[in-house]
């Protein structure tokens, strides 16, 4: 979905620089929420202010809404069929090895040391084992590394205080 | 009903730090709160997700709402998931300097993502278990010795083949996906 979004609004309809696309990617990743959706909120955003932003968020999601509402309507109808049964256990199995993929592919970028090594794996034990909700380990997270920034920015200050003394 | 839709899918939509799966993860965790989808149900409906063009978070979140209370329910499940990150968004696209360049932001944010590697690994948990101890075991109709295992060996064969055609040599996941669907209907679990 992303590299059609790229490609339609940085080669097609020229609205971005490839520059600026990379800023918009940065931004829309680091947001909650689904990554097409923010670039078209943000995109819509850019070029017609609030009224384009809700635009462009409805325009992408629109058509996997109703296709997603057949599917479910239809699926239904179908669902003790054995070829349909046979199909959907494989597309598990299949999906689980997506998500596999996803796992390695978005860890390998996140976990860089020792200690983001120590906190992934915390946080996906305290989630999957202790039952623990997402929402405290997010907050945690979160205000663990507005400290640790914080912290960071005031030895910066002091250490150049220090050093023009 | 709908009122809670919108509010559960909401908050999810807020704690979606990471993109598509890590929502996917929180989808599940909340479905409780309304349970009436088995763990196998829902694995079906994130392949189905996975499969289905658009992004795999927003599909998920329509075909849950539909599962809870029909039409509706698939709008409002959809327009809760979509309002935080509208409104985080548009926010943000208004002041986008301020916000990118903030040190504290910036911490922030790379605090949050050991997290999301913890929420994914989550989702590929609750979407595994389904899978791989499913009841009934893919090709057990050919050969009947299959279903007397205590995992499903054909389903861990598909997803490793998955992985390494996903992983290792870059195929498109749609066709990968739609391929092992066909193999499922051919093979069968009865």
């Amino acid at each position: 979905m992303i590299p059609i979004l790229r490609e339609s609004m940085v080669n097609d309809r020229k609205w971005f620089s490839e520059e600026e696309m990379v800023d918009i990617l940065a931004i829309c990743q680091s947001l909650p929420g689904v990554i097409a959706v923010n670039m078209a909120t943000y995109v819509g955003f850019k070029k017609k202010g609030l009224l384009g932003s809700l635009v462009a968020t409805i325009g992408v999601i629109l058509p996997s809404f109703l296709m997603i509402l057949a599917l479910a309507m239809g699926l239904s109808y179908i669902a003790d069929n054995p070829y349909v049964l046979g199909a959907l256990a494989g597309l598990r199995a299949a999906a689980v090895g997506l998500v596999v993929v996803a796992v390695w592919q978005i860890g390998r970028n996140v976990i860089k040391d020792w200690l983001t090594g120590v906190l992934a794996v915390a946080g996906f034990v305290a989630i999957a084992f202790f039952d623990v909700s997402v929402a405290y380990v997010v907050l945690l997270y979160l205000i663990g590394g507005v400290l640790n920034a914080y912290v960071n920015v005031r030895r910066i200050e002091k250490g150049g205080g220090e050093d023009a003394r | 009903m709908l009122v809670k839709l919108i509010l559960v899918f909401s908050k999810i939509g807020f704690l979606g730090f990471g993109g598509g799966m890590a929502i996917v993860a929180l989808i599940f965790d909340s479905i409780q709160e309304f349970g009436t989808i088995s763990q196998t149900q829902f694995a079906d409906i994130v392949a189905i997700a996975q499969v289905t063009p658009g992004p795999v978070a927003i599909n998920t979140a329509t075909f849950v709402g539909f599962k809870s209370a029909g039409l509706a329910g698939a709008a409002a499940a959809t327009f809760g998931v979509a309002l935080p990150a509208f409104i985080l968004t548009a926010i943000t696209a208004r002041m986008m300097k301020q916000f990118s360049e903030s040190p504290l932001v910036k911490g922030g944010l790379a605090g949050i993502r050991p997290a999301t590697v913890g929420m994914i690994a989550t989702a590929l948990v609750t979407l595994a278990k389904p899978a791989i101890f499913a009841e009934q075991h893919l090709g057990a109709g050919l050969v009947e010795a299959l279903q007397g295992l205590p995992v499903d060996p054909v389903s861990i064969v598909i997803c490793v083949v998955t992985i390494v055609l996903i992983g290792k040599y870059k195929k498109n996941p749609f066709v990968v996906l739609i391929f092992m669907g066909c193999i499922g209907a051919v093979i069968g679990v009865y």
